[in-house]
């Protein structure tokens, strides 16, 4: 009888225990951090802001990486939106007409205040754009309210020259028309 | 909450205007008359943005300097705008690309209009009110195929909308149009949305092409032998609902080709001033005269039609723009000629639309996706050789500037359509049924027009 009630009391002081852990904890999922200072995404883990960093991104992790290529860059972009339209309620209704303020948008730019891109990150020219690993800015071609074709001007670094670098290649519905 | 409860009552208002449609169909007929005269709109889309302020543009003094700044490199010299006969009341003295005399001249006969920049609203924006985040946008702004619905649609609070306005039009004057199986709205670029509703089917016919199944009505016996055998098919009595709907559907679409070729026959063949065959647009618009030709064999006195002109996009050079005008300008001109033979030129109406305009700025070679743009209408109702709207200064950073040159619409396409639904004989009462969302922008109740455009007697 003196072993159940024990058993009970520990049962509800876990419980109580788990629910404590749980309140204090910020939401780790996905890798999110509070940071006010973009320091969590260099593994730091300060916590005293609105504005949630995601060190754990793939674009965070391996965007302009020496290892990999232009076209890796381009899917990181894309999945980066792709994912953010997943986690930001009505993607569609805000403002994005070009690649500051798709820029602004993954870095935090949005109402709940999530960054895939850490403020500041050295991808981010000074006027606020994505560059490419050439340091050109990226092309945001929005085909449709959540698709969009990125586009690398190269190595020569001129838009719409021969060596420019598209993701996705072939996409629904050539150019809009 | 708010902007979900916003969208909320914006569902329910087009929602209940839909439902409404279903209603007032049969009053239709009664409210305009069994002998109220034949009326067809003809929309041009020009599919993938196009670049009006090189279309449409300031031609001399303070107006070109704005301009000439702003676009650069994507400018047009002044030799290549050919002035209007009159300047703007502001002083402004516009021009139409040279590309386009024939559409000028049209102009100049007071059978052509613009209307400047015009694009899709949701309600009354201002630049602040984007800045700091407390406008409602279309949805998808920027994107083609969320611009392209929404001006098929006048509904940008939506991504997901079951009619065209259009296909409202459908509903509407769906008893003045009799029993024809051919529905009121035939297009020539396949399906689409401006045209569709749940009450209104879209007509499709290929430029060219004989609407229907190839050699349905050949005599051969390898060909009567193929109809019975797919007669047979399509009669069966399917217990399977869809594959009976299926079933009556296709007997449907046989039957309304034949009645529409049976039409075509009966009437004398137009003689065609269409010289080209190589040109994607008069292609098109041949066959809307052959359609609006065959409309009293079908039993209409209310028709849309849908041509649709890819290749608007020039993100990477403008170079192409020009000889595209050309194009427009020679099938307008030469669809005008036809109808005007036909002694219809009061009774059919031309109108353009586009994506979205483009960014003022280069972005090297050619511009962005923007926001407003210029359209041109064309037709014997139009009162015509005039700018309607406000057409914008083009400055860069101007108070309509969002950036790069996106102009924010001064005009939305709800006042642009309600011009044209009126003139098709939509009760001013009943925009709503068509036009849920044109209370936002136009009161209904006063004696003005929404934008004047066309001649509403």
């Amino acid at each position: 009888m003196i072993w159940r009630l024990g058993f009970l009391v520990a049962l509800v002081l876990a419980i109580l225990w788990v629910v404590k852990l749980t309140s204090q904890v910020p939401d780790q999922s996905a890798g999110v951090d509070e940071d006010p200072t973009g320091e969590a995404a260099s593994g730091q883990t300060s916590s005293s802001s609105s504005l949630r960093v995601l060190s754990k991104s793939w674009f965070e992790m391996e965007y302009g990486t020496e290892d990999t290529t232009t076209i890796h860059d381009l899917e990181i972009v894309s999945s980066t939106l792709t994912e953010s339209q997943t986690m930001i309620k009505d993607f569609t209704s805000y403002f994005l007409p070009d690649n500051a303020a798709i820029t602004a948008f993954l870095s935090g730019g949005n109402r709940d205040r999530l960054a895939w891109i850490r403020p500041g990150h050295k991808a981010i020219g000074r006027d606020g754009e994505l560059m490419d690993r050439f340091g050109t800015p990226l092309f945001f071609h929005r085909e449709t309210g959540t698709r969009f074709q990125i586009r690398s001007a190269g190595n020569d670094r001129t838009m719409w020259t021969d060596d420019d670098v598209v993701y996705p290649k072939s996409t629904q519905g050539k150019r809009g028309n | 909450m708010g902007e979900a409860s916003c969208a909320s009552v914006g569902s329910i208002a087009a929602l209940s205007s839909i439902l409404n449609l279903k209603l007032v169909g049969s009053l239709s007929g009664a409210e305009i008359g069994p002998t109220d005269d034949y009326k067809a709109l003809v929309c041009v889309f020009l599919a993938g943005g196009n670049d009006s302020f090189n279309m449409l543009l300031p031609q001399s003094g303070d107006g070109y300097a704005e301009y000439a700044e702003s676009r650069r490199s994507l400018a047009l010299p002044v030799s290549q705008i050919t002035p209007l006969s009159h300047a703007l009341p502001d002083g402004r003295q516009l021009g139409l690309n040279v590309s386009m005399p024939g559409v000028l001249d049209l102009y100049e006969a007071e059978k052509a209009a613009f209307v400047a920049n015009v694009g899709t609203l949701v309600e009354a924006t201002t630049v602040s009110g984007i800045q700091n985040g407390t406008a409602t946008l279309p949805l998808g702004l920027f994107s083609h195929s969320d611009q392209q619905l929404h001006w098929q649609t006048s509904l940008p609070d939506t991504r997901s909308p079951d009619s065209g306005w259009a296909g409202r039009l459908g509903d509407f004057f769906k008893d003045l149009n009799g029993v024809s199986g051919v529905s009121m709205n035939i297009s020539t670029a396949g399906t689409n949305v401006f045209q569709s509703s749940s009450g209104t089917s879209v007509f499709s016919k290929a430029p060219g092409d004989t609407p229907g199944l190839a050699n349905w009505e050949n005599p051969s016996p390898i060909f009567r032998n193929r109809r019975k055998a797919i007669e047979t098919v399509l009669e069966a009595d399917y217990q399977n609902v869809f594959e009976r709907a299926f079933a009556g559907r296709s007997l449907d679409a046989i039957a309304a080709s034949k009645e529409y070729l049976d039409a075509v026959a009966a009437v004398p063949e137009v003689t065609s001033p269409f010289s080209t065959t190589t040109n994607p647009i008069s292609l098109q618009l041949k066959d809307v005269v052959e359609g609006i030709s065959a409309r009293e064999g079908m039993g209409k006195k209310r028709q849309t039609f849908f041509v649709k002109a890819p290749g608007w996009d020039h993100h990477s050079s403008l170079d192409p723009h020009p000889a595209m005008l050309a194009q427009l300008n020679e099938a307008i001109t030469e669809f005008q000629t036809a109808i005007d033979s036909m002694g219809l030129s009061e009774k059919v109406t031309l109108f353009t639309a586009s994506d979205f305009g483009r960014t003022l700025s280069p972005n090297g070679g050619g511009s962005d996706h923007a926001w407003g743009g210029n359209q041109i209408v064309v037709g014997g109702a139009v009162n015509g050789r005039k700018v309607y709207g406000s057409y914008p200064e083009l400055a860069m950073g101007n108070p309509l500037d969002t950036g790069r040159g996106r102009l924010l619409p001064t005009t939305s396409v709800d006042e642009y359509f309600a011009e044209l639904a009126l003139w098709m004989g939509v009760p001013k009462s009943s925009l709503p049924l068509i036009l849920p969302n044109v209370g936002r922008f136009y009161d209904a109740s006063t004696s003005e027009p929404p934008l004047g455009l066309m001649n509403l007697v």
